[in-house]
């Protein structure tokens, strides 16, 4: 029980940003977490942590994903740029937020599966041999694999700011 | 050597070779200029998508209103309440759980009044607390022992009453029990007001823990091991001024026909007040929380009442348009002066009216006064 806890405290943040950015919907992120805790509770012994987390949690996201994925994503653009663009008289900063996070979502979208799920991991910490391990590749295939998704998310990040313009108009607010 | 390929640069900078092959690198970057502007464009995107990637923590719930600030994700309690899914939704239907299950709320006289006027209040991913705000009307309260828990009561300060639960006891099998148990126990607990008694609430601050046991899957059960404690806070709203006559709250709301305060407000306040940025008062949205549509059959008074209840919701936004804050009410009080409630973050604030359009008050946060201001704007739905 003690290990559920450390692994829960030690990996609990990580495990559910990383799925929040993968899936770009809170709710369902956390509800994967829990799922992959309780999984983790269910095994006997976990060899290398961090990455049979993520390798789990990125599992059931294949898995639900494969159930209904196209509509999932549809939503999930539709939402963000319901966000973004149904914004009227916007507090700045938060307008801008949710335009990035539109941005973002659609750039990252543009990445192949493995390609993005090793770059999320990779920005959650995880070294090279643990996205191997939870990715099943093979360590020497990491460093190209991410150098890939980098260039292509920046790269389709760029065009997406580009095809877009400037956005003019600012509300004022009043918050602090 | 030949140039490095891309992929062990990446390697590299993410200290992912080992002693000599880094060492190896270092070297040919140092004498060859092609791979150490490829070195410097690899920087560049590795900062680039870290950034790119950090936009998508501002990935907000349905409907809970974020407060503002920066990454909600790293603002989340790494808690396993977290983990449990604990959504409004959830939240709100665990806050029943803990109420109705840990204890029975019974005022004198008027059965299910309470329950009417009781507006069920979530909390956020932020463990804070599930709030049920009740009316000024709301006079007294007793902690009735339920079978298999504890209630101890103290008495104290008028205006608080907390039912805790702790975790452990609790543990996630409250949180995915969900809806169906929540709307069970809340039929079965007889929550009830008395809308009538004048005393003021002299039992304040009471604290109920209750300890429930989880009747499930023994392996939620397990991993509530660290949950923190689940708290459910009912606040009952302090009789503000002189005696105000029970039934008071209700004839404000039956007398209501004031609406000068409706519309949308900007709101300034330190962000640690964790209120909205731009709220409204509503008067037309009818907003019932399901869980207490499920609540039992009511007699034909007892539905008016809910429907005043839910024509002073309130609506809130960050980014876009209003939504409906769960648990958040607001109500003109004897005095004329305006007090919004809200459950998540638990604030209360009254607020003068200074002008036509400005509302000025304070809210308390650990000891702090936190001055609010609230301005009216245009209401852009």
């Amino acid at each position: 029980l003690s290990t559920i806890e450390h692994l829960f405290n030690t990996y609990h943040q990580p495990l559910v940003r990383y799925l929040v950015r993968r899936l770009g919907d809170r709710d369902w992120a956390e509800e994967i977490a829990q799922e992959t805790f309780v999984r983790a509770l269910r095994q006997e012994q976990i060899v290398s942590e961090r990455a049979w987390l993520f390798a789990v949690a990125t599992n059931l996201v294949r898995d639900e994903a494969r159930k209904d994925a196209r509509r999932r994503r549809h939503l999930e653009l539709l939402r963000e740029q319901a966000r973004a663009e149904e914004a009227v008289d916007p507090e700045p900063t938060s307008l801008e937020r949710a335009q990035d996070a539109a941005a973002a979502r659609r750039a990252l979208e543009c990445l192949s599966e493995r390609d993005r799920e090793a770059l999320l991991m990779r920005e959650e910490g995880l070294d090279y041999q643990e996205i191997a391990t939870a990715l099943e590749l093979s360590v020497g295939s990491v460093g190209t694999t991410l150098a890939r998704a980098r260039r292509r998310l920046v790269e389709a990040h760029e065009a997406l700011q580009q095809g877009k313009g400037t956005q003019g108009t600012r509300g004022t607010h009043a918050a602090s | 050597m030949q140039h490095l390929d891309e992929g062990t640069i990446h390697a590299w900078l993410d200290g992912a070779l080992d002693a000599e092959e880094a060492s190896r690198v270092e070297q040919h970057v140092a004498g060859c200029a092609t791979c150490a502007a490829a070195v410097a464009e690899a920087r560049g995107l590795v900062a680039g998508a870290s950034r790119i990637l950090s936009a998508l923590d501002d990935t907000p719930s349905v409907l809970a209103p974020r407060s503002s600030g920066g990454g909600s994700t790293t603002r989340r309690s790494s808690s396993l309440w977290n983990t449990l899914r604990l959504t409004p939704a959830r939240a709100a239907a665990a806050a029943v759980i803990v109420v109705a299950a840990g204890t029975a709320l019974v005022l004198r006289r008027a059965p299910n009044d309470l329950e009417d006027r009781a507006i069920l209040a979530s909390a956020k991913g932020h463990g804070a607390p599930a709030v049920m705000e009740l009316p000024p009307a709301v006079d007294s309260l007793r902690i009735a022992r339920a079978p298999e828990r504890t209630a101890t009561t103290a008495g104290g300060a008028p205006d608080t009453l907390v039912v805790a639960a702790p975790s452990r006891a609790l543990g996630g099998v409250a949180v995915s029990a969900g809806r169906s148990v929540a709307a069970k126990t809340a039929q079965e607990s007889r929550v009830a007001a008395d809308n009538k008694v004048r005393d003021r609430v002299t039992s304040a601050d009471t604290v109920a823990r209750s300890i429930a046991k989880g009747r499930e899957d023994s392996t939620r059960q397990k991993s509530a091991v660290s949950a923190n404690a689940l708290e459910a806070v009912v606040t009952t709203s302090a009789p503000s001024a002189a005696p105000a006559p029970a039934a008071v709250g209700r004839a404000l709301g039956s007398a209501f026909s004031n609406v000068s305060s409706v519309g949308c407000y900007a709101v300034t306040a330190d962000s640690i007040a964790g209120l909205p940025q731009r709220l409204s008062f509503d008067t037309n949205r009818v907003q019932m929380s399901p869980l207490m549509q499920r609540a039992p059959a009511a007699p034909a008074a007892r539905n008016a009442d809910i429907a005043m209840r839910d024509r002073r919701m309130v609506s809130s936004a960050t980014t876009g348009a209003m939504t409906p804050m769960i648990g958040a009410q607001w109500e003109r009080l004897a005095d004329g002066r305006i007090r919004l409630s809200i459950a998540s973050p638990a604030r209360s604030v009254d607020l003068t009216p200074t002008s036509n359009s400005t509302l000025v008050g304070s809210t308390t946060v650990d000891a702090r006064v936190i001055p609010v201001t609230l301005q009216r704007i245009e209401c852009v739905r």
